[in-house]
Order: C-alpha cells, then sequence, then structure tokens
C-alpha cells in the first residue's frame, strides 16, 4: 500500500463524524430553546406582575369599601380606628381617621404576594366629605335684594330677580334664572350678569344704573326653548350714562340708551336661560354630631324651648360653641324666636330651629370655626319680611354688628321664609334663604368652609379626593 | 456518501435553525414593545383613574387634565397627535418619550364627553422594532374609571 493510498484511505474515514455534527446541533437547538425560554418567562413575569400590581389596586379598593361600609353602619359617627381583612386575591390593611367637621380619610394598603417573589402592594387615600352645597355667598329660592353700598365678595343666585341697588359691590358674578337684573348707580359687579326672565314695569331684562359698572359679558336670556312666544320688547337691556360693561352684551330684546359696552353686541339673539335651581335639602341626624343639646326633640315640641335656650347660654356667660336643637312648640312666632343678643361664638357651632332667628351685636372668639344657623321657620302666608321692622315675618334677623371674624365662617339656611340683615354686619360664609333682604354697608365674603356642611344635600357623605400614594 | 447524506441533513436543519432563530427574534422584538405598551398604559391609568378635572382642549389624540401625584395636584399631557410616539408633560414641562413606533392618532375616547368624562378607554398600537414588515402590530386596551369626580 503506497504512502498516497493510507491517506486517501484515512481521509474516507467518517468514524465520529456524526457526533461532531450532533453535538453542535444539539448546542445550537439547546441555545435556541433557551433563548425562546428565557422570552416566555420574561413575559410570563412581566404579565404576572402587572396582573398583581390590578390586583393589588383591586385589594386596596376592597379596604376602602369596608371601611365606607363601616362609617356607614355607624351612621357617619365612627371614630377614628384601624382595621384588616383579605379578599381571594390579597390582603389589605386600613386606617380611618376622623378629622373635625366631618370629614374622613381613609387610607388602604393593598398587597397580593406580599414578601414574596413578584409580590405587589398599593397605596390609595380616600377623603370622605359631606357633599357641596353652599357654593356661592348669596342663594335665594326667590329674589336677593341689596340697598346702600353693600359688598358681596362671591357668587349671588336668585332663582327670580337681583337686585343690586345703590353703591352695592359684587365681586363675582350675578345670575337671576327666571327674573331680571337691576344693578344701581355707582354699583359695581365685576364678574358677569345673566338673566332669564324680565321686569313687567318696563320690559327690561337686565337694566343697570348710572355709572355702575360691569366687568364681565351681560346676557338677557330667555326661559322658553328658542324664545318661541317670547315678545322680544320685553327682553331689553338698558344702560344709562356712564355706565361701563367690560365685555359682550347678548339680549333676545334690544338694547336702550347702551354706549359704554366695550366687547361685542348681540341684540335680537336667542339664547337659553339658566335652569332654576332648588335650595339643598336638610336632614338631621344626631349621629352628624359629636354631641347635641336638645330643648324640645325631633319628635316632640316644647311649649319652653326657646326660653329653655336662652336661659341656657345666659348660664354659659352667653358664650357659646357645640350643637343645638331647638323645637318650638306652636304658635311659633317672632314672639318666641331664637335670641342670640350679644352672644359670644367661642368654637363650632349649630343652631337648628323650627322658630325664626334674631341676631343683634353677636361677636365670636375663635381661631378657626363654624357657625351654622337653620331656621325651618315659614312665616304666615299673608306676612311679609321688612328689613327695617325686626318684628316683621323673617326667618331670620340679622341685626346691628352682626361682627363675625374671618376665623369664624357663617352659614345661614332658611328654606321657607327671607333672611333680612341690616346695618354694619360682617360675615364671612354664605346665606342661602328662600328670600334675602340686605342693607347698610354690610359686608360678605364666601368662605368655603362652610361649602360642606354635614346634613346638607341628598347623601350624608361623598368621595372629595381619591390618590394614589406612593408605594 | 455518509457525508453527503450528513449535508443534506445539516442544510435542512440549518433552514429550520434560520426559521426558528428569526422566530425567537420576533419574540424578542414583540415581548420588548409589549413591555413598552404596558408600562405606558399603566402610566397613563394611573394618572387618569385619579383626576379631578379634563381640560377642553382634550381630543382622541391629545389628553390634558388635572390629577394627584405623590399627595399633591399637578397638570400632565399626554399627546399622541404625531402618531409615531406617546409623550408626557408634567406641569407644562419639556414632555418626555413614553412610546415609540405609535401607529394610531386614536388613543383616547371619552364617556359621556370630553369635558364631563367619567370612562376614559385608552388604547395604544404600535409596531415592534424589528420585522414591521410582518404587519404584526402591537395593541394595548384599558377603560379607566375617573375616582375623582
Amino acid at each position: 500500500m503506497t504512502v498516497f493510498s493510507r491517506i486517501l484511505r484515512s481521509s474516507r474515514d467518517e468514524t465520529g463524524v456524526a457526533m461532531i455534527i450532533a453535538v453542535v446541533l444539539s448546542s445550537v437547538i439547546a441555545t435556541l430553546g433557551v433563548l425562546m425560554l428565557a422570552t416566555a418567562t420574561h413575559t410570563d413575569k412581566a404579565t404576572a406582575r402587572g396582573r398583581h400590581r390590578t390586583q393589588a389596586l383591586h385589594v386596596a379598593e376592597s379596604g376602602i369599601e369596608q371601611a365606607l361600609a363601616r362609617i356607614q353602619a355607624a351612621q357617619g359617627s365612627l371614630a377614628s380606628t384601624s382595621f384588616s381583612g383579605d379578599t381571594e386575591l390579597g390582603d389589605y390593611d386600613v386606617t380611618i381617621t376622623r378629622l373635625p367637621r366631618n370629614t374622613y380619610e381613609i387610607e388602604s394598603v393593598g398587597g397580593v404576594r406580599r414578601g414574596r417573589v413578584l409580590g405587589a402592594e398599593r397605596r390609595i387615600k380616600v377623603t370622605l366629605q359631606p357633599p357641596l352645597t353652599f357654593d356661592k355667598a348669596l342663594f335665594s329660592y326667590t329674589t336677593v335684594e341689596t340697598k346702600n353700598n353693600d359688598i358681596i365678595n362671591g357668587d349671588v343666585w336668585g332663582n327670580h330677580s337681583v337686585i343690586l341697588a345703590l353703591g352695592t359691590q359684587v365681586y363675582g358674578s350675578a345670575v337671576a334664572a327666571a327674573g331680571y337684573i337691576d344693578i344701581g348707580s355707582t354699583s359695581i359687579v365685576d364678574g358677569e350678569l345673566w338673566s332669564g326672565g324680565y321686569n313687567p314695569d318696563g320690559g327690561y331684562a337686565i337694566r343697570i344704573r348710572s355709572t355702575a359698572q360691569v366687568g364681565s359679558d351681560i346676557k338677557a336670556s330667555v326661559q322658553n326653548v328658542g324664545c318661541s312666544g317670547s315678545d322680544n320688547s320685553n327682553y331689553k337691556i338698558r344702560l344709562d350714562s356712564g355706565v361701563i360693561v367690560g365685555g359682550d352684551a347678548t339680549t333676545w330684546g334690544p338694547l336702550v340708551e347702551g354706549s359704554g359696552i366695550q366687547g361685542a353686541t348681540y341684540l335680537n339673539t336667542c339664547t337659553q336661560s339658566p335652569p332654576t335651581k332648588s335650595l339643598p335639602t336638610f336632614t338631621f341626624a344626631p349621629s352628624n354630631y359629636d354631641s347635641v343639646t336638645y330643648f324640645g326633640t325631633p319628635t316632640s315640641s316644647s311649649l319652653t324651648a326657646t326660653t329653655e335656650f336662652r336661659n341656657h347660654i345666659l348660664g354659659l356667660g352667653n358664650r357659646i360653641s357645640g350643637t343645638f336643637y331647638i323645637n318650638q312648640a306652636d304658635p311659633v312666632s317672632q314672639s318666641t324666636r331664637i335670641d342670640l343678643t350679644n352672644t359670644v361664638i367661642t368654637g363650632d357651632t349649630t343652631i337648628i330651629t323650627n322658630t325664626p332667628i334674631f341676631t343683634n351685636g353677636t361677636t365670636d372668639e375663635t381661631s378657626d370655626a363654624t357657625l351654622t344657623l337653620i331656621s325651618t321657620y315659614d312665616p304666615p302666608a299673608s306676612s311679609s319680611c321688612d328689613v327695617n321692622d325686626d318684628a316683621s315675618e323673617c326667618s331670620m334677623h340679622i341685626k346691628n354688628n352682626l361682627s363675625i371674624s374671618g376665623t369664624t365662617a357663617v352659614a345661614l339656611y332658611a328654606p321657607y321664609g327671607p333672611v333680612a340683615i341690616k346695618n354694619n354686619a360682617e360675615q364671612f360664609g354664605a346665606i342661602f334663604a328662600d328670600s334675602i333682604q340686605i342693607k347698610n354697608n354690610q359686608t360678605l365674603t364666601y368662605d368655603d368652609r362652610v361649602a360642606r356642611i354635614v346634613g346638607f344635600g341628598e347623601v350624608t357623605y361623598e368621595v372629595t379626593r381619591w390618590e394614589e400614594l406612593p408605594g | 456518501m455518509t457525508t453527503s447524506l450528513l449535508m443534506l441533513v445539516v442544510g435542512s436543519m440549518l433552514g429550520n435553525f434560520m426559521t426558528i432563530q428569526r422566530a425567537a427574534a420576533r419574540q424578542v422584538s414583540r415581548s420588548e414593545l409589549t413591555d413598552q405598551l404596558r408600562l405606558t398604559m399603566d402610566r397613563i391609568t394611573k394618572d387618569v383613574r385619579q383626576a379631578t378635572s379634563v381640560h377642553p382642549a382634550s381630543s382622541s389624540s391629545y389628553l390634558e387634565f388635572d390629577t394627584f401625584i405623590d399627595g399633591s395636584e399637578h397638570r400632565v399631557a399626554y399627546d399622541g397627535s404625531s402618531g409615531t410616539t406617546v409623550t408626557r408633560s408634567l406641569d407644562g414641562a419639556t414632555p418626555i418619550t413614553l412610546l415609540e413606533r405609535l401607529q394610531t392618532t386614536a388613543i383616547f375616547t371619552y364617556a359621556p364627553d370630553v369635558t364631563d368624562a367619567s370612562v376614559i378607554t385608552v388604547t395604544l398600537i404600535a409596531k415592534p422594532d424589528k420585522f414591521e414588515e410582518d404587519g404584526s402590530d402591537v395593541t394595548l386596551t384599558s377603560e379607566v374609571r375617573r375616582r375623582n369626580r
């Protein structure tokens, strides 16, 4: 055998080649398999992580629902507490904190597979408060009327008309949903004017008297949809000499004597009036308050309720705070009304009564408080309320230097009768009443501390803030 | 003879290998895109869930609203109007790109309407980084109910 033939033979020897190829192929396939397995595992983990995060949120919300149920079961008088619980998906830890003025904060931490691989935890905080009801400085179910240099810092709403006489200053808007607006000489309204009806005496929807100023648009709308059947001669806008309107003027009727409109003018233009609004409803529930002092009870009136209340507060040195429920037996009248003459408010105070309320020289000594006066007095049908007559049939007479400092916000609520205010009252808060008369240098500044008062509105509490906190 | 047969087998396996390798790369690319979509969606839904008000300028490709972030209120805007990216801007600051290769401008739908939206549906459609010609867009949809409304 030659050397050449030996080499040729050995080169044809294929022993072991299959194994090499098998090893190489196996390596390649194994690498690919590992790669695909890694991708699948990653996807699986990412999906699981996402699922657990979503589940943790749901679990935390379960904790919130459980807290709401507990507050509801306690009729809104639950003290601060903490508890834990679990669902099929995970567990939660909840802390309920009761804050002043019927505010609850609920913090819930929901966890799924806590402390384990791919576990998730989410933290949410919910704030519960009474619903928003007192959202304007003045709200009248019928008419708002001011006289002589009053200052209103906030919005004014009347379902019927808004009459702002001589020198009134409104730093907000004025709406007369189904009536007219009459702005007196030298008055100022820095927001918009919007009317939905007209004054039968002259056929004016909006009248702005000499040298008065309006900062924004004025609009005279019509209640009838499409203004059908509405005589546009009744929807005049009249601007006297020296009047300035900072925005546009729009009316279904004509413009009379107007030259101070700085924006555009749209005459004989049909716009829909704002819908009239109801006063917020009030429901008394003892559980809404830390404690209530009764004179008479909700189910049993007393012939001496107001007298006993007056003696009670005089016994306290005419300095009061807390919640008082006074149910006077018939005949309820101005002679059996709640008298807060020279009373000093020393903390959060609520007075709920079926009688008229009279204040004279009432003041406060607080650092941060609210005063809520609720009178469900319904004056006799044939009677009238005269701001100049303390004995006239008003639901509330607020008189002579009601000097409530900015540290106390006041809410006045009289759903069935007028509120009359006169002589140098200074108030921070809101007035919601069947009608409102204000006279002689009153200053009212809207204060949102009375925006949400327990007992008002359709529900006791609503969620006012929902937020997710960092884990 | 044996070598030829082996070459044939190897050739055929190489074809399979190429197919599998291509599929693996495609899978990785889709997986990366899905991760991006998930993160973007998670960010949007978390912000929208606690939105207090939706700005009237919002549209199907642009969403601006006030929301809580770590306990304080901020203005957040998501913008997908370019049709190629989704950006997030906080309090008017320079937008940050959250998602690339977006394939739609119809991202947000509002029920019942923009200014009073109680439910905002977010739809993200994007193309993977590789194998775009496959036409295999990835779509993620989430319906968010606003809690602060």
